[in-house]
């Protein structure tokens, strides 16, 4: 259940919509009012319980990147999966809150059950599961879905298999013919999968939350064309779907209730319109008209719109707020001079200003100043601040440290960004020109943002992306963005700072092998303060992610796993007339 | 009362003198001067022309004077808590920011209004001048000697004419990342915006030619570089100096366009076009932040527009007087 926040910003900024990017909880010096950030009212849970039946809206700005259950790792796009069109072996309950983040068995009988100190891992089919099509679901076609995430036909989607199995090296996939034998996965019979890893795994049970373990069966492979229709598990199946326009998901009828603990499914049909614009999409609801008191918005709330709503009792009522549980970073190329100097990235830490940046997104109402890596809902819900900076950043300090590194001047750098990234862009660019470093901004189209900064060669001194847990784990945040033994040349995603410090590995290596979670926990907390001071990137902002939703909808609150997106599964309508 | 009546006869008086002047005979250009101050439209557009290029040229006095430069930040002026939107009522307008500051992150508008004319009358006119050049040395070549030269030139006219030159004008400023953007603009809507001109120059240049005096010329056995110099050239020039005119408009639009696709002058540099498009999302709630530069931009085009109209009546007697 991770995501992959670059991807969503880009596709999210392309509709020139500025995500709301969390920012400072302790915004000193603003005089305006409430200072409170905005959370949804009640008790979390907008509209009560739904009734069954009606037609739900969905407005978008953009198609999903890749509803392939292999290849589907961007965050909102996991939510769509994995609670409307798929099912995995445990999935996430669906529930607000701390509730949310634990784990119910979904195709499974129970959570799993480990042995050979969790480097095995079985997982029993519960009966008469189907596909839309009548025909049942088998644990080869898990296997056959898993196997699929290792083929480089079909990239971009959650490598954790890749991680964990005992596959052999250089394993490419089912779609030439080649299965992994029962050394990686073994199925003795149709309702049995057994997983062998390369190292104990104790969250093996939240990795198979991951859309990667769901099943796709062989006959219905269409390779990279897959994502245009996956075959239903779930309680959803697509009628129709014209990418990045419309998609119309009718009831899959083979989908047995009883067998699902977390799904609810009470709408009878659920349109996504991608054709919306950011802006759009909050006027729509803002003004809910018509058939949009049954619509909710995909995307957030653009920061232009937010004064709108928060001076309006009864659209705020509507509004949907809370923590995403995603970093939002600026980025250092520590392969570039001067960002390879450790000195100099350390004083990047001092110069940048968290609070003017935290305005570009939203301000106070939808951010935390972000004061470490690791989100708050890794850290046992406190924050943790590692240097004590002012929000506003310290420039002397951060001038001293320059001189100290030998850039007395400052120097010269490039940002890139997307075009609707300009604002924060901007935002970075005049802090830093505090302390005499020059920012050269280009502006790309979003789709174009992540090869730019994922090539070595074409890669800027600076970027500004973000990070969001896969579970929550640690073990899905700072090995996926500060492992050095991940960095590829082109196409290089999550350690985009190019930091390859062999201390980190080491440590990151030990972390992995604990099987205490408490104490792997206290070791991820002390390793993020050590990264902190290596200082690949500077943590910004922790947003939340506000949402409208129509007056007739109800059951709508936002789940902890998909960044806050709301929960797909239980959503529904409060009237179906 | 009486103020009034003693100004108005001494008005009409002053009207009246460069007619009396013109008793002895007046050059063309004295003829087209006198008769352009004599339209009030024009010395409307000339008037405004003059205070923005004024205002771009002082924009570093004029921004000293009121204390906020074009890229200052201010976390004052903003309620970050509602988005970001500029505390007080018109967008912000305050004894610290004249005209108000943009939402998100507070800058000041009246110094980005003035840094963002010098960007968008630069270019204007730097395209301006490279079209009219180009164009020019074109379309009287083309027109002047005709044959094989008039053909190539012709077709390549037509070549770029027919070319999708925003498509191209959007690829080719994305691509090129380490360039000054500034100049690539200008060259940009220069190579596109020539073969228009080119062709009217090459069909004005073409009957010309055929002209007496042209003749008369050739037989002497004048150079043809003289003869384009004083002959044809100076018959031209009328036609140049309003097609600059009215081009300029369509260049500070096309300048504002690319811009506001994402293709224009890089951030922070403020651009009239930049301003524009950040400002749309706030139509509703901040509307003065979308107002004040749309109306800069709307002023500066259309006083273009009065003067090069008045310009082409001045310049062709016969035309403005049917």
């Amino acid at each position: 259940m991770n995501r992959r926040t670059h991807a969503a910003l880009a596709a999210a900024i392309a509709a020139a919509l500025t995500l709301g990017l969390g920012a400072c909880t302790s915004t000193g010096g603003d005089q305006g009012g409430d200072q409170a950030g905005v959370t949804t009212e009640g008790n979390g849970i907008i509209g009560g319980t739904p009734v069954k039946g009606g037609t739900l809206t969905i407005l978008s700005n953009q198609d999903f990147d890749q509803l392939d259950p292999a290849r589907n790792w961007t965050m909102p796009v996991m939510d769509v999966g994995v609670r409307m069109l798929y099912r995995t072996l445990t999935t996430f309950k669906a529930a607000p809150g701390a509730e949310g983040l634990k784990i119910e068995p979904d195709l499974a009988t129970d959570l799993g059950t480990p042995s050979d100190g969790a480097k095995t891992w079985t997982f029993h089919l519960k009966d008469g599961l189907k596909y839309e099509d009548g025909t049942p679901i088998t644990a080869d076609d898990i296997k056959y879905n898993v196997e699929r995430s290792f083929s480089p036909e079909l990239p971009g989607g959650p490598d954790y298999a890749v991680r964990y199995l005992n596959a052999p090296d250089g394993y490419q996939g089912p779609l030439k013919g080649e299965r992994l034998g029962k050394e990686a996965i073994e199925v003795p019979d149709a309702k049995t999968i057994v997983f062998h890893l390369k190292r104990p795994v104790a969250e093996f049970g939240y990795t198979v939350t991951l859309p990667t373990f769901a099943p796709v069966p062989k006959a219905k492979e269409t390779g990279a064309n897959y994502s245009n229709h996956p075959v239903s598990s779930g309680p959803y199946k697509i009628e129709t779907y014209d990418r990045g326009k419309r998609m119309v998901l009718v009831r899959n009828t083979y989908w047995d209730p009883k067998s699902d603990p977390v799904r609810k499914a009470y709408p009878d049909r659920i349109v996504v319109d991608q054709t919306q614009k950011g802006t759009g999409i909050a006027e729509r609801l803002i003004a809910d008209q018509g058939d949009d008191r049954n619509a909710i918005s995909y995307v957030d709330l653009v920061p232009s719109k937010i004064s709108e709503v928060l001076t309006n009792p009864d659209v705020k009522k509507r509004l949907i707020s809370e923590n995403a549980g995603c970093t939002t970073k600026l980025d250092m190329n520590t392969t570039k001079a001067p960002f390879d100097n450790a000195k100099v990235r350390l004083a990047m830490q001092y110069a940048v200003d968290k609070e003017a940046f935290a305005a570009t997104t939203g301000g106070p109402a939808f951010n935390d100043i972000a004061t470490t890596y690791l989100p708050p809902v890794l850290t046992q819900g406190n924050p943790i601040d590692h240097f004590m900076i002012k929000p506003a950043g310290d420039p002397d300090k951060a001038k001293q440290l320059l001189t100290e590194a030998g850039f007395p001047n400052g120097f010269s750098t490039e940002l890139v960004t997307s075009t609707g990234g300009k604002a924060q862009a901007e935002a970075i660019q005049a802090a830093l020109k505090r302390v005499g470093v020059d920012v050269t901004i280009t502006t790309v189209d979003p789709t174009a943002v992540n090869s730019i900064i994922g090539d070595k060669d074409k890669q800027p001194g600076l970027a500004n992306l973000g990070w969001c847990p896969d579970y929550p784990s640690a073990a899905t945040f700072l090995p996926m963005i500060f492992d050095g033994r991940l960095i590829k040349d082109k196409g290089n995603q999550g350690d985009i700072t190019r930091f390859n410090d062999p201390e980190t590995i080491a440590e990151l290596d030990r972390i992995a092998g604990m099987s205490d979670l408490q104490e792997a926990n206290k070791a991820w907390v002390a390793l993020d303060a050590k990264i902190m001071d290596k200082s690949p990137a500077v943590p910004l902002t922790w947003q939340k992610k506000p949402l409208l939703v129509g007056s007739n909808i109800a059951g709508a609150y936002a789940h902890p796993v998909w960044a806050g997106q709301i929960d797909y599964a239980v959503i529904g309508l409060k009237s179906a007339n | 009362m009486t103020a009034p009546l003693a100004t108005a006869p001494a008005g009409g008086a002053g009207a009246a003198d460069p007619a009396t002047d013109s008793a002895a005979p007046a050059s063309p250009w004295a003829l087209a001067l006198s008769r352009l101050r004599r339209q009030k439209a024009a010395m409307t557009g000339l008037a405004i022309i003059v205070f923005f290029v004024l205002a771009a040229l002082l924009a570093p006095v004029l921004t000293a004077i009121s204390g906020k430069g074009p890229d200052d930040l201010d976390k004052k002026a903003v309620n970050t808590y509602l988005g970001g939107l500029p505390r007080g009522s018109l967008g912000g307008i305050s004894p610290q920011h004249w005209l108000g500051v943009e939402p998100l992150l507070g800058r000041d508008i009246f110094a980005r209004l003035l840094y963002g004319a010098q960007i968008s009358l630069l270019v204007a006119f730097s395209s301006a001048l490279l079209i009219t050049l180009i164009g020019t040395l074109l379309g009287v070549t083309a027109g002047y000697f005709g044959g094989r030269t008039d053909a190539v030139i012709s077709r390549f006219m037509d070549v770029m004419m027919s070319f999708p030159s925003l498509i191209f004008m959007i690829a080719l400023l994305s691509v090129a990342r380490d360039v000054n953007r500034l100049l690539l603009l200008i060259g940009v809507l220069s190579l596109f915006g020539w073969p228009y001109i080119a062709r009217v120059i090459r069909g004005q240049t073409l009957s010309l030619r055929h002209r007496e005096y042209v003749e008369a010329a050739r037989a002497c056995g004048t150079s043809s570089g003289r003869i384009l110099l004083t002959e044809i050239l100076p018959n031209l020039t009328g036609t140049i100096i309003v097609y600059v005119t009215l081009a300029i408009p369509g260049l500070i639009g096309a300048e504002a366009a690319l811009t506001y696709l994402g293709v224009g002058i890089r951030p922070p540099t403020p651009s009239w076009g930049q301003m524009i498009a950040d400002s749309v999302l706030y139509y509703k709630v901040d509307p003065m932040f979308f107002v004040l530069p749309s109306a800069c931009l709307f002023l500066v085009v259309l006083a273009f527009t009065l003067l090069g109209d008045a310009l082409r009546d001045a310049l062709d007697p016969k035309g403005s007087r049917t």
